[in-house]
C-alpha cells in the first residue's frame, strides 16, 4: 500500500534552492524600508553625465556607463551605452559588457545559470554534479563566497552525499553565522539529515530570532515538527499585530502561526492568519494555505497566488484537492525537481500516481528519483516496492522491500508495511499469506481513510468476488461525510475491476470503468502526464 | 565659453568667465576654465582653471565656489561648512607639500584675491602642479596596455599611497582620474575626500564616488576608525589594478554582477546581511577578471586584487599583515610585489611570474 500519511501534516519549513534558481523574495532583502538617497550622493554620477554631454568620447562614455552601473541609473546613460556599442569592436570586453547592461534599460535579473524548474525530470542529479564541479572551483578561487558554499551543500544533498553537504554548510555558517538565509538553510539541512532537534536549537537559540520574522517563522515550524510549544509565539503574534514589517516579510510567519492555530483546532484565527499570509505571499506560504484548505475549505486562495514562480507544491495541493490527478502528478514532478533533496514530493507524488491513477511506472520513476537523495528513506522504498509489485516485477519488489528494516523510519507505519507485504504475497500467488498480511494491516490501520485504503487495495487483489465485495462495502464512506477524493477514485477503480473480474467469470459483458485507474498495467507513462507551462521570474 | 554655468547649484551667471585673465601670486595668469575635470568634491564645490606663468609653465587652479546654494536647507551653515572643508583641505595639502612627498601632487600656492562681484568680494584658490594626463587616458580602452608600464604605474601608485598612510592621511578617492602623470612619474591628486588622521574633518565623512567606493561605504556601514579609512584606500588601490587591466573599476563590476535587489542602490538591510551576496558577486568578478590579466603575471595580480578588494574590510589586506605582521592597511608588500613584477617585465625575464 502506498503512503498517504505524509500528506497529513505540512509545516512551513524554509525552501532551499540553488542561488541561481532562488526566487528572490523579501527573505533576501533587508527589513528596513527603501534606502533614501541623499542628492549629494548622486553628485559623481551627474558629473560623469555632464562630462559625457560636454565632450562625448570613448573615455567619457565609458566613465558615464560605469557610473550608471554603480548608481543603477541605466536609463540616463543610454546614449553613452549606444555610443560605446557603436564602437564595440574597439573596446575591451568589460566595457562592452557594462554598455550592454546599461543598454538593456532596466536592470535585468540574472538568468538562471543551471537548473530551471522545467528541466528534465532526471536532470536534478546531473545539474547537482555540474554545480559541485563549478562551485568547488569557485570556492577554491574565493573561499569567502557563502552563497557558493550553500549551493555546494545543496548539490551534495541532492546526490545523497550528506556528510559533504554538512561540511559545506558548516563553512557557510562559519562565514556568515548570523545571516538569516544561512541559518534557515542550515536548519533545513539538519532536518533533512534527520536531526530536527538540532534544526530547532539552531534557530531558537540565535539572538536574532526574536526580531526577525523569517527566523521566527522557522522557529514555529521546527517546534511544531518536534511537537513542542514554540518559544516565540508571543513575539510572532505581536510582530504581526503591530505591523512591524511589510507583509512580504511576514507572509511565512503568518502562515506558520496559522498552522499552529489550525492544529489546535482554532479554525477562525487560523483562517484570518492565512488570509494575512496571502497579502504578499511567498510560494511556500501559498502552498501552506492551499494544503490547509483540505482542513478548512472556507479559505479562499486567489488564483494569482498560484501563479507565483515556483508554486509547484501549491499547485499540487490544488490539483490533489480537486481530484485532477494527472496534473497533480505533473506538479509533484515539478515540485520534486525544485526540492530533489526532499522525500515529500517523491513520497506524495508516487502515492497519488499509484492510488489515484494506477500509473505505476510513473510512481516507480518518482520513487527512484526520491531515493537518489536518500537511498534509505523507508517511505519511498515502500512506495517503490508497491509500484514494482503492481507491475508484477515481484523479485525486484521483494528486494526493494527487504531494504526496509525495523524500526521503521520516515513515518512509515507498521500497517502500511503489512499491506505491502500482503500485496506482494497476493501477487506471488500466496493468497493465504496475502489475506493474513492485509488482515493485520486492516486491524492496525487507524479508522477512517487509512483503513479504507487498506481495504480497497485488499479488495483489488482478492480473487474471491464475495470477499472482495464485502471489503469494498466495508470501505464505503460514512454517509453525509466528506472524504478524500483519492478514496473515491480508488474505490470506483476497484469496483470496476471487480466487475470486470466477475464478468470474466460469468461470461457477461463488463461495465465500463468510471475512472482512469488501470490496475496492474502501469499503463500511464511520463508522456501521458501533462507537461507544465512553468513560469519563472 | 558658455555665458551661464549649470551646476549642482542651478543656472548662475558665468562666474568662471569673470576670473579669466586674473594673475595669481604675481605669477599665474588664469587662461581657461576646465569643465571636464571631475573634481570629486561634492560638498565643497570648486571651479578648476588652467593657468600659465611667464615661461609658459602650466598650473591647475582650484577656486572655492562660494555662491549661495539656494537648495541648501540652511544657506549660512552650508557656506560655513564649505569654508571649513576648503580650509581643511588647504591645510592638509600644505602639510603634504611641506613634507615634499614624491607621490603627491604638490600645491604651489594657496591664497585669495579680491574679485569684484565674487561672494564676499574675494576668491579663494589653491594652485597645483599641472598634469597633462591621468590614468584614464593611459589605459587604452581599445587595446592592451603595455604590461611592464602598467606594473610600474601600479608600483608608483602603491608607493604614493604608502607615503600618505605613513603620514596618517587617507586619500579615499583613489580613482583613475586622480592618478596623474607628471614628468613620467605617477602622483596622486585631488584631496577633497582625504582625511587627516591627526584631526577630524569639519564636515564629517566625505561622500565617496560609488564607482570606486568599497562595499562597506556603498552599504552604509558606519566607519569610525582611521584604519577603516585606510582600508578604503586599499580597496581603491585594488580597484585600480582591475581598472588598468580590464578598463572598468571593481565597484562598477560588482554592481553589474549583483542581483538588482542586492545592489547597494536598492538594498535596505545591513552591510553584514548584504555581504554574502557581495562576496558571491566578487567571486564572479574575479573569475571574469582572470581573463583580462596578462598571462605572465596573472596569478600574483589576481591574488593582489583578491586581498586588496575583499568585500569584507576585516578580510582586506595582505594575509601576513592581517595576521599581525604590520598594520592591516600597509601597502609595503604590494610595493615589493609590483616592483618585482615590473622589473621582471622590464628586463624581459621569461616565464610565469609568481
Amino acid at each position: 500500500m502506498s503512503l498517504l500519511l505524509k500528506e497529513s501534516v505540512r509545516r512551513l519549513i524554509p525552501r532551499w534552492r540553488y542561488s541561481f534558481a532562488t526566487i528572490l523574495s523579501a527573505e533576501h532583502t533587508g527589513l528596513a524600508d527603501r534606502r533614501a538617497i541623499d542628492s549629494s550622493e548622486l553628485g559623481p554620477f551627474e558629473q560623469a553625465e555632464r562630462d559625457f554631454n560636454h565632450k562625448p568620447g570613448l573615455r567619457t562614455a565609458a566613465d558615464f556607463v560605469a557610473a550608471a552601473v554603480a548608481y543603477m541609473e541605466p536609463l540616463r546613460a543610454r546614449a553613452a551605452a549606444d555610443y560605446l556599442l557603436a564602437r564595440e569592436v574597439q573596446l575591451v570586453p568589460n566595457v562592452v559588457g557594462q554598455a550592454r547592461w546599461v543598454a538593456a534599460g532596466t536592470p535585468p535579473e540574472r538568468a538562471a545559470r543551471g537548473a530551471s524548474d522545467d528541466a528534465e525530470f532526471s536532470a536534478s542529479s546531473v545539474v547537482a554534479r555540474k554545480v559541485v564541479a563549478s562551485r568547488r572551483q569557485q570556492v577554491q578561487a574565493w573561499p569567502h563566497d557563502t552563497i557558493a558554499w550553500l549551493d555546494l551543500a545543496r548539490a551534495y544533498a541532492v546526490v545523497g552525499q550528506l556528510e559533504k553537504a554538512e561540511r559545506a554548510m558548516r563553512v557557510a555558517l562559519q562565514l556568515s553565522p548570523d545571516h538569516r538565509v544561512v541559518l534557515r538553510l542550515a536548519a533545513r539541512l539538519a532536518l533533512h539529515a534527520g536531526r530536527p532537534e538540532e534544526a530547532y536549537v539552531r534557530i531558537a537559540r540565535h539572538p536574532r530570532t526574536p526580531h526577525d520574522p523569517w527566523l521566527l517563522s522557522a522557529e514555529l515550524a521546527f517546534a511544531q515538527i518536534l511537537g513542542r510549544t514554540p518559544r516565540f509565539t508571543r513575539a510572532a503574534t505581536t510582530m504581526l499585530a503591530e505591523n512591524t514589517y511589510s507583509p512580504s516579510h511576514t507572509s511565512e510567519l503568518a502562515g506558520a502561526l496559522a498552522t499552529l492555530e489550525l492544529m489546535a483546532g482554532k479554525h477562525r484565527p487560523a483562517r484570518s492568519l492565512f488570509k494575512e499570509s496571502l497579502r504578499k505571499p511567498t510560494e511556500n506560504a501559498v502552498a501552506q494555505a492551499e494544503w490547509s484548505v483540505r482542513t478548512d475549505p472556507s479559505l479562499i486562495i486567489p488564483a494569482s497566488a498560484l501563479e507565483l514562480p515556483g508554486s509547484h507544491e501549491a499547485n499540487f495541493w490544488r490539483a490533489r484537492r480537486v481530484g485532477d490527478w494527472r496534473h497533480s502528478v505533473s506538479y509533484a514532478r515539478a515540485w520534486w525537481n525544485d526540492e530533489p533533496y526532499s522525500s515529500r514530493p517523491a513520497v506524495i507524488g508516487s502515492s497519488v500516481a499509484i492510488t489515484a491513477l494506477g500509473a505505476f511506472t510513473v510512481a516507480e520513476e518518482l520513487a527512484r528519483a526520491g531515493l537518489k537523495a536518500d537511498p534509505t528513506d523507508h517511505s519511498i522504498l515502500n512506495n517503490l516496492a508497491v509500484a514494482l509489485a503492481f507491475q508484477n516485477r515481484l523479485p525486484e519488489a521483494r528486494e526493494v522491500f527487504s531494504r526496509i528494516s525495523k524500526p521503521f523510519r520516515n513515518q512509515l507505519p507498521e500497517f502500511v508495511a503489512d499491506a505491502t507485504r500482503g500485496l506482494i504475497a497476493f501477487r506471488s500467488g500466496d493468497i493465504e499469506a496475502g489475506r493474513y498480511w492485509y488482515g493485520l494491516a486492516d486491524s492496525g490501520a487507524p479508522d477512517g481513510d487509512s483503513r479504507r485504503v487498506v481495504l480497497l487495495f485488499w479488495a483489488g487483489e482478492e480473487a474471491d468476488a464475495r470477499r472482495g465485495r464485502k471489503l469494498i462495502e466495508r470501505a464505503a464512506p460514512e454517509p453525509e461525510r466528506s472524504y478524500d477524493p483519492i478514496i473515491a477514485s480508488l474505490r470506483s477503480a476497484v469496483i470496476a475491476r471487480t466487475q470486470v473480474s466477475h464478468a470474466r467469470k460469468a461470461q457477461i459483458p463488463a461495465l465500463p470503468s468510471s475512472s482512469s485507474y488501470s490496475p496492474h498495467t502501469g499503463a500511464l507513462a511520463y508522456e501521458d502526464i501533462p507537461r507544465l507551462e512553468l513560469k519563472r521570474d | 565659453m558658455t555665458s551661464t554655468h549649470e551646476n549642482a547649484y542651478g543656472a548662475v551667471p558665468a562666474f568662471e568667465t569673470v576670473l579669466i585673465g586674473y594673475v595669481l601670486e604675481d605669477t599665474w595668469k588664469i587662461q581657461a576654465h576646465r569643465e571636464e575635470v571631475v573634481s570629486g568634491i561634492i560638498r565643497i564645490p570648486t571651479l578648476t582653471f588652467e593657468a600659465r606663468d611667464a615661461n609658459g609653465r602650466k598650473a591647475l587652479v582650484k577656486v572655492l565656489d562660494l555662491r549661495v546654494n539656494d537648495a541648501a536647507p540652511d544657506e549660512l551653515k552650508d557656506l560655513e561648512m564649505r569654508l571649513k572643508a576648503f580650509n581643511y583641505q588647504r591645510e592638509l595639502i600644505a602639510r603634504l607639500s611641506q613634507e615634499r612627498l614624491r607621490g603627491v601632487v604638490r600645491a604651489l600656492h594657496s591664497g585669495s584675491i579680491p574679485v569684484t562681484g565674487a561672494p564676499l568680494g574675494r576668491v579663494f584658490y589653491l594652485i597645483f602642479e599641472w598634469s597633462d594626463d591621468d590614468l584614464r587616458s593611459q589605459v587604452a580602452l581599445q587595446e592592451r596596455f603595455d604590461v611592464g608600464y602598467a606594473l610600474r604605474v601600479l608600483h608608483q601608485a602603491a608607493i604614493a599611497l604608502h607615503e600618505l598612510h605613513y603620514r596618517q592621511v587617507a586619500h579615499q578617492s583613489l580613482r583613475p582620474a586622480n592618478v596623474v602623470f607628471l614628468a613620467n612619474h605617477v602622483k596622486l591628486g585631488e584631496f577633497s575626500c582625504a582625511i587627516d588622521g591627526r584631526r577630524p574633518r569639519p564636515d564629517g565623512a566625505p561622500v565617496v564616488d560609488w564607482t570606486c567606493a568599497p562595499p562597506e561605504v556603498l552599504y552604509q556601514m558606519k566607519l569610525e576608525s582611521m584604519n577603516s579609512r585606510f582600508l578604503i584606500d586599499l580597496y581603491q588601490f585594488g580597484s585600480l589594478i582591475a581598472y588598468v587591466f580590464s578598463g572598468t573599476s571593481l565597484s562598477s563590476q560588482l554592481g553589474q554582477h549583483l542581483q538588482p535587489i542586492h545592489h547597494w542602490r536598492r538594498w535596505t538591510g545591513s552591510f553584514a546581511d548584504a555581504l554574502p551576496y557581495v562576496n558571491h558577486a566578487f567571486g564572479d568578478v574575479l573569475a571574469e577578471l582572470t581573463a583580462h590579466l596578462p598571462g605572465e603575471c596573472r596569478e600574483p595580480l589576481l591574488t593582489a586584487v583578491r586581498e586588496l578588494c575583499a568585500p569584507d574590510p576585516l578580510r582586506r589586506g595582505h594575509p601576513r599583515n592581517r595576521a599581525g605582521q604590520g598594520p592591516q592597511h600597509s601597502t609595503e608588500r604590494y610595493i615589493s610585489l609590483f616592483d618585482r613584477l615590473a622589473k621582471r617585465m622590464e628586463l624581459g625575464i621569461p616565464g610565469t611570474l609568481r
